[in-house]
């Protein structure tokens, strides 16, 4: 049976690599995309006071709310940076049963 | 040079686990719940009517916003997020979609008493509170959505860890 654990390994790792790299850029703009829109809103909060629509009461509440929002969003990033683990995981799992089936072939 | 050790080490692990389950038969790992349409649509669905709440409110004048106006659409759109946060609960491997739907139900009630115990709302504040529903709404439905699996993906992922 050949099969060969070292160069296995450094296959699966190579195909962990390369999922990776395809789907990270997506979580990074979940991130940025969560940031930019919480930058704008806390912006909105502080024209609200400003222009006299919201009290001081009213803008520590609008605040604090926004902590609740931010977490939501990054929340939504996290289940698209656990999917790319999974899939980079699963690529690496592939790769190994083909690794495998290969071996066993010339059994 | 420990950190890289324990990493490798990690790596190890999980290369002697998936060895394993091969040898069983094959496997693969699974981390998040699978896509679910009908909670997507649930999704859009509440997000629409707590958008057109917030639209018929401040369309109001400001003088004829009293709480009891606003408590039969207040009850109905609260059962409906508890809809959405008991279907998350009851699917697995789906922890943030659940703390997605907690903290919507949460500014829900929040905003709800706040309109009781004051018996009106200021466009100030709904503006600023329909614009991060929306937003909230947005990413419950992002989330959902990038659960939606690629049909090579799906065959990879059917059988759990």
């Amino acid at each position: 049976m050949s099969f060969d654990i070292g160069k296995v390994f450094e296959g699966m790792l190579a195909a962990s690599g390369d999922v990776l790299s395809a789907e990270w850029p997506g979580v990074q703009a979940c991130v940025k995309a969560a940031y930019r829109d919480e930058l704008a809103a806390l912006e909105a909060i502080a024209t609200a006071r400003l222009d006299g629509e919201i009290d001081d009461a009213e803008m520590q509440s609008q605040l604090a709310d926004e902590k609740e929002a931010l977490k939501v969003a990054l929340l939504a990033c996290k289940v698209k940076g656990k999917l790319a683990a999974q899939k980079a995981a699963n690529a690496a799992i592939e790769v190994l049963a083909d690794a495998v089936g290969a071996a066993l072939k010339l059994v | 040079m420990p950190m890289i050790r324990a990493v490798s080490n990690r790596l190890l692990h999980f290369f002697w686990i998936a060895l394993f389950c091969l040898a069983l038969g094959g496997c693969a790992v699974k981390w998040v719940d699978t896509y679910d349409a009908v909670a997507f649509e649930e999704i859009l669905t509440v997000g629409k009517a707590v958008d057109r709440f917030y639209g018929n409110l401040l369309e109001t004048p400001a003088d004829e916003r009293a709480y009891r106006h606003f408590v039969v659409q207040y009850v109905i759109i609260e059962s409906d997020i508890q809809s959405m946060l008991t279907r998350n609960r009851a699917r697995a491997l789906n922890e943030e979609s659940t703390q997605i739907a907690e903290s919507i139900l949460k500014l829900w009630v929040k905003y709800k008493e706040a309109h009781k115990s004051r018996n009106t709302y200021a466009d100030g504040g709904a503006k600023l509170d329909r614009h991060r529903f929306n937003r909230l709404f947005a990413a419950a439905a992002s989330a959902e959505q990038a659960k939606k699996l690629k049909p090579d993906e799906r065959d990879a992922t059917k059988d759990s860890e």
